[in-house]
Formats: structure tokens, C-alpha cells, sequence
């Protein structure tokens, strides 16, 4: 399958050409088979025989990893014959919640939408669960558990994430000296899986110490002011993990412009950037979160549920990790490529 | 007097009725153009559910700008209204018991005496900016930033990047029940612009604000105690702002940290789109429900048409920048028109 896939990079020019060499069907076989699935399972999966209509919004489409994950929802959906009109989070609850307000009142085939406020959509999604509709939540909880009756929830494994940066990060710098963390929002549920896989693996190392850990809430101008009096304070500072690499690059600027260097730096989430940054040692290492397969899963669950009538909890668990690989210097190049297709 | 002379007198009337009515028939010619054309756009909009949708996407901005009605009619402004909503809904959800899974330390209290002390927080931050403005002599501009920032301090304070879930019985009820079908967040929001629209209309403190942000030196001299009407109106936008965060929390589902942020702009848009003047004395609550209903409809219209995600952004706020186009336009040729 490999194989067939260097052939098809070879003749493309762009990721269009690509979907276009491979085919539809062809595309969804291979796709699955990256994806982990079994393809006598993935034979289930069909190309919807009709135009499907599908609703979807994330957190706000001015962060690039949701940017990017529209982008990839929409390319799914042409393969599999779904139109998908999109509702902008703008990275707000209560924005978020007027739009999908405006969603529910519409009739969908499926709606997969990622929360930015956890608990603030409830109302208008149990209206559109009530008229029938299959619900997909993608990466964040859309209410604590129990609440909704959701088909099923696509994420990564916060914890794994931190878990496998910290890792690299902790390696290279040779299990001693000071390292800091540098946390998203505090109330988000993936800066708190992140910090915990963080500790989990920093306990394991008793001459690391941790010397900060404060919030900069996804902001790269937090993260300036926080960097600029860290970096005085200890000077001897060996390495920094970030809850995201926005995050980690704002760091990086800081270190530069104070004429420092190779302070180790590991991120998440492996966007473009980061991944480039890891290529040229800038960083040490960032982990996938998997906007792509997050994204375009959740329009394969939805045509599968309207297609093939699978039922939540029978035939679809109510949980799917969507997972993705700790990027160091070795498997930066491919990745880059998985990501320019959409297909991670 | 001569025809010519009559003609060109029907002509001037009819210029100065314009030029005084300009800021209240835009936004109302704005409104018609937009139900037109999302009527015709899309076959869901004139819906009894989408209709409603509006009203109640609309209505916890529109308790909000009630309040802000009030300090932009004095020619102030209040920039903490969003920060105040949000931390007076998490105090709300500080004193009521919430999930074993929320991990916030709290203080419940009954429900009554949560409500009742949640609206007494209220009042004291709207008399610590009045206190400011009046007293201390600091800009509105600058005490309700202040104020803002003091309002998100708290927020983060209480609940500490977790989000609460509970709320009193009744608030949940006004903030996300229903009624006959109707929300009771639109009831509550009708009722409270009503009363506000009666104050200002016929009660001497209703003139006053008229007064005050018409021309504060006339009022001065008139004897109105202008410090006294602009700390009531900073209360008041402040016990609105409670009212609305209390709600809204509720309506929202849960408290969190920067939860109302979007209110502070939405809510000014509201009241200023509507035609009320940013340099105070003229409008008044008829204006800022055409600002929620020109607001509330460009909102749900552009998300039951297909269009692009990143277009509509822009859509809104070149909407903005013609209603302020206008409502500046119709300030000067008021003045224009009391020059000549």
C-alpha cells in the first residue's frame, strides 16, 4: 500500500491531484488502511449513494490546526459525496452557540462539531438528537458524561501527547536540569491531559526540576512576557515543553532575541511550522494531534451512520482515539507529506 | 409668502424631519432590507423556530444593553459589561452546589439567598465604578476598563480554569426554561426594555439622562445633580450586566473563565447599530431593539445562507461600519441642522 502511495506522489502535483489519481474509492481503501482500519471492516464504509447534507463547526477557524481540519473535512466529504456547511466557533462559547443555534434550526443529515465551551451547546444539540440526527463530537467533551447522547466522540489521548513530548524532551536533555511548562487555558481539557502525561513522565526523572508552569492561555504574547522573565531569572534554564507549538515558536523568538541558544523545546500538536521547526532542530520534538484524521473520521462516521444505519454504542463505539505520532528529525519529511493530504 | 417660497419651505421641513429621523429610519430601512433578502434567501428564515431563535439568541445581549442604553445616553460608556456578566454568573455559581465532577471550592447557599446575594455583588461593582467616575473623577472610559479587568480577576479567581454547572432552580429556569413554547431569557429581556423604554420616557430621571448627555452644562445649570444620574446609570448597566450573566449562564449551559467576552462589543453594536448617539443625548431603548433585531438577524441569516465561513465576518463588520457611517452622519446633520 506504501508503495502505491510514493507512485501516486511521484505523478502529483498537489494534494488535488492526488485525490483525483487515487479515485474515490480507492482514496477511502487507502486512507483507512492509514488509519489503522481493517479493510474487511472499511468494505462496510461506503460512498454515500446520495448527496448528504452535514452540518459542522470547531473551536474557531482562526487557530490553523482547525483551519486546517475544515479543510481536510471538506476534502473527505467530496470523496464521499457530502456537502458540509460550515459554522465558525470564532473561538468563542457564546459565538459558538448562537451559530449552532442557527444549525439546529436546519434539517442535516449528520453533525460533527467540536466545542469550544464544554457544556454551553447542550440545548440545541438535544434538539437536533431529538429530530433523529446523528451527532459526532470531535476532539473536545461537548458536556461532562452522561449528558448527551452522542454517536460517538473522536479525540486524541491528551495525556499520551504530553506524555511522549516529555519523553523526547527529557532524553535529550540527559535526565538533569531545570526545565519550565508552559500551559494553555487552564479549563481546557487537552493543556490538562497534557500537563498530567507531562508530570507522569517527569516523576520518573529525580534530578529534573520544574522550575515554572504557568498559563500564557494559548497566547504567544503571554507566552513573550513569561519567557523574557524566565529566562532571567535562570539563566541555566535546559529545556521548555509547551502546550502547543504556537506556543513553543513564540519561545523560540524570545531566546533568540536575548542572544541564547540551545535551550530543547517540544510542543503539540505537529502543524506544518512546528513540524519544519522540528526538521531543522529549532525544536526537539512535537506530537500529532490529529486534526486531519479527527476531521475526516467524523464525516466517515456520519455517512456511515446515514449510509449503513450504524447505531451508537452497537455498531460504533462511543469512543474513537484518533492517535498520532511523536514527530522527531526521522519521520518529520513523511509526515509532512501525510498532513499536505489531509490524511492525519 | 410666495409658492416658490412655501415649496422651499416644504423642502427644508422635510430636510430637517429627515436629518432628525435619519438615526432612527436607517437602522428600521437596514432591518427590512436585511428579513427581504434572508426571506428570500432562504425558506427557513420566516420559520415560527428560527424566528424565536433570534429572539432568544438576541435576548441576553439585550438585557445587557438595556443597561448600556442608559450610560450611552449620558455620553459615558461602559466597557466591563461582558467582564462583570461573567464574573457576577460564576459568583452566582460559587454559592450553588455543583457536580462531584466540577472541582471548584464553593460556598453553596439556598437558592434565594444565592440570588439575592449574587445581585448585591452586582450593585457593589457598579457603585465601585460609579464611586470612580463621580467621586474620583476618573474617565468611564477608564474606570469600566479598570473595572473590566477587576471583574475578570475575579472570574479567574473563583473559578480557577473549571467549569461550573449549577445553578439556582429559578435562574435555570429564567435562563434556559420555557414557557408556551417561548423562552423565558425573551420574557424577561421584553419585560426589562419596557420598563427601561418607561423610565426614560416618562419619569424625571429619564429626562435627566436625556439631559445630561444631551448637554451636561445646560443640566448643570438646570439643577439636574449630573454625578448623581451618571453613578445611577453606572449601576444600573451594572445590576443589568449581573442580570444577564446570571442568565446567561444558565442559558449557556455552564460558567467559565472569559465566557461573556463577545457581549462587550455585541452589546455596544446593539445599542449604538440601533441609532442611539455615541456622543449621548439622543435615541433610547425603541433604538437598541432594532440594534439587537438588525444584529440578531444578520447573525442567523448569514448562518442560513450558504456563504463562505471567513466572508461573514467580514459581512458583520462592514454592517458595523455603515451603521456608524450613519449614525456619526446623523449627528451632524442634526447639528448641521440647529447651526441653521
Amino acid at each position: 500500500m506504501s508503495h502505491d502511495f510514493d507512485d501516486i506522489n511521484e505523478i502529483a502535483k498537489s494534494r488535488r491531484d492526488v485525490f483525483k489519481l487515487m479515485g474515490a474509492t480507492a482514496a477511502a481503501g487507502a486512507m483507512f488502511a492509514t488509519a489503522g482500519f481493517d479493510p474487511a471492516m472499511a468494505q462496510e464504509l461506503k460512498k454515500a449513494g446520495r448527496p448528504l447534507k452535514a452540518a459542522m463547526s470547531n473551536a474557531g477557524l482562526q487557530a490553523t490546526w482547525c483551519a486546517q481540519g475544515k479543510q481536510a473535512a471538506e476534502a473527505w466529504a467530496k470523496l464521499m459525496n457530502v456537502e458540509v456547511t460550515w459554522f465558525d466557533g470564532e473561538l468563542s462559547a457564546t459565538k459558538q452557540r448562537a451559530t449552532i443555534d442557527n444549525m439546529a434550526t436546519q434539517k442535516w443529515d449528520f453533525v460533527a462539531i467540536q466545542t469550544f465551551g464544554i457544556g454551553t451547546l447542550n440545548d440545541p444539540i438535544k434538539r437536533v438528537i431529538e429530530a433523529g440526527t446523528p451527532v459526532i463530537t470531535m476532539d473536545t467533551m461537548m458536556a461532562p458524561e452522561g449528558q448527551l447522547p452522542i454517536h460517538t466522540f473522536i479525540a486524541p489521548d491528551n495525556v499520551m501527547m504530553g506524555s511522549v513530548v516529555a519523553d523526547q524532551v527529557l532524553k535529550a536533555m540527559g535526565g538533569k536540569g531545570k526545565i519550565a511548562m508552559t500551559q494553555g487555558a487552564l479549563g481546557h481539557s487537552g493543556a490538562q491531559g497534557r500537563a498530567k502525561g507531562f508530570k507522569q513522565v517527569l516523576a520518573n526523572y529525580p534530578n529534573v526540576e520544574l522550575v515554572d508552569e504557568q498559563p500564557a492561555d494559548w497566547d504567544v504574547t503571554k507566552v513573550a512576557r513569561i519567557w523574557d522573565s524566565l529566562l532571567t531569572k535562570h539563566p541555566d534554564l535546559k529545556a521548555g515543553f509547551f502546550h502547543n507549538d504556537d506556543m513553543a515558536l513564540a519561545a523560540d523568538k524570545v531566546i533568540k532575541s536575548k542572544g541564547m541558544s540551545g535551550i530543547l523545546l517540544g510542543g503539540v500538536d505537529a502543524m506544518p511550522p512546528a513540524v519544519n521547526a522540528v526538521l531543522d532542530g529549532t525544536m526537539v520534538a512535537t506530537v500529532r494531534n490529529p486534526s486531519c484524521r479527527i476531521h475526516g473520521w467524523s464525516i466517515a462516521a456520519g455517512v456511515a451512520a446515514v449510509i449503513a444505519g450504524e447505531k451508537p454504542g452497537k455498531d460504533i463505539p462511543n469512543f474513537i482515539l484518533a492517535d498520532g505520532p511523536v514527530i522527531t528529525k526521522d519521520n518529520a519529511a513523511g509526515h509532512l507529506w501525510l498532513q499536505k493530504n489531509f490524511l492525519i | 409668502m410666495t409658492l416658490a417660497d412655501s415649496t422651499k419651505s416644504q423642502k427644508s421641513s422635510l430636510k430637517q424631519l429627515l436629518s432628525d429621523q435619519m438615526r432612527n429610519i436607517a437602522p428600521i430601512f437596514t432591518l427590512i432590507i436585511l428579513v427581504l433578502f434572508f426571506a428570500v434567501q432562504s425558506p427557513v428564515f420566516f420559520s415560527v423556530a428560527n424566528l424565536l431563535n433570534i429572539l432568544s439568541n438576541a435576548s441576553i445581549t439585550g438585557i445587557i444593553a438595556v443597561g448600556l442604553t442608559f450610560v450611552i445616553l449620558t455620553g459615558e460608556i461602559d466597557l466591563s459589561v461582558a467582564a462583570l456578566a461573567n464574573a457576577i454568573g460564576i459568583t452566582m455559581a460559587f454559592f450553588t452546589i455543583q457536580p462531584d465532577y466540577v472541582n471548584i471550592a464553593t460556598i453553596p447557599l439556598p437558592g434565594l439567598i444565592c440570588i439575592v446575594l449574587t445581585l448585591a455583588s452586582a450593585l457593589a461593582l457598579g457603585a465601585v465604578t460609579a464611586f470612580g467616575v463621580t467621586k474620583i473623577g476618573i474617565p468611564s472610559f477608564i474606570m469600566t476598563l479598570a473595572m473590566m479587568q477587576i471583574a475578570n480577576g475575579v472570574s479567574a479567581l473563583l473559578v480557577r480554569g473549571q467549569i461550573a454547572y449549577t445553578f439556582p432552580d429559578l435562574i435555570t429556569l429564567l435562563g434556559a426554561g420555557k414557557i408556551f413554547g417561548l423562552r423565558w431569557s425573551i420574557i424577561v429581556c421584553s419585560l426589562l426594555l419596557l420598563f427601561a423604554h418607561l423610565v426614560l420616557t416618562y419619569t424625571r430621571f429619564g429626562r435627566y439622562v436625556f439631559m445630561v448627555g444631551g448637554n451636561r452644562e445646560a443640566a448643570e445649570y438646570s439643577g439636574v445633580n449630573v454625578k448623581m444620574i451618571i453613578g445611577a446609570v453606572m449601576i444600573i448597566s451594572a445590576m443589568c450586566s449581573g442580570l444577564a450573566g446570571m442568565l446567561g449562564v444558565a442559558y449557556f449551559g455552564s460558567a467559565q473563565q472569559n465566557g461573556f467576552d463577545d457581549f462587550l462589543l455585541t452589546a455596544i453594536s446593539a445599542v449604538v447599530v440601533g441609532g442611539t448617539s455615541l456622543f449621548g443625548g439622543r435615541g433610547g431603548i425603541g433604538n437598541t431593539i432594532i440594534g439587537l433585531l438588525v444584529l440578531g438577524v444578520l447573525n442567523n441569516g448569514l448562518d442560513l445562507i450558504q456563504i463562505d465561513s471567513f466572508l461573514k465576518i467580514l459581512i458583520r463588520g462592514l454592517i458595523l461600519l455603515a451603521a456608524l457611517v450613519i449614525n456619526v452622519y446623523a449627528q451632524k446633520l442634526k447639528e448641521g441642522g440647529a447651526e441653521g
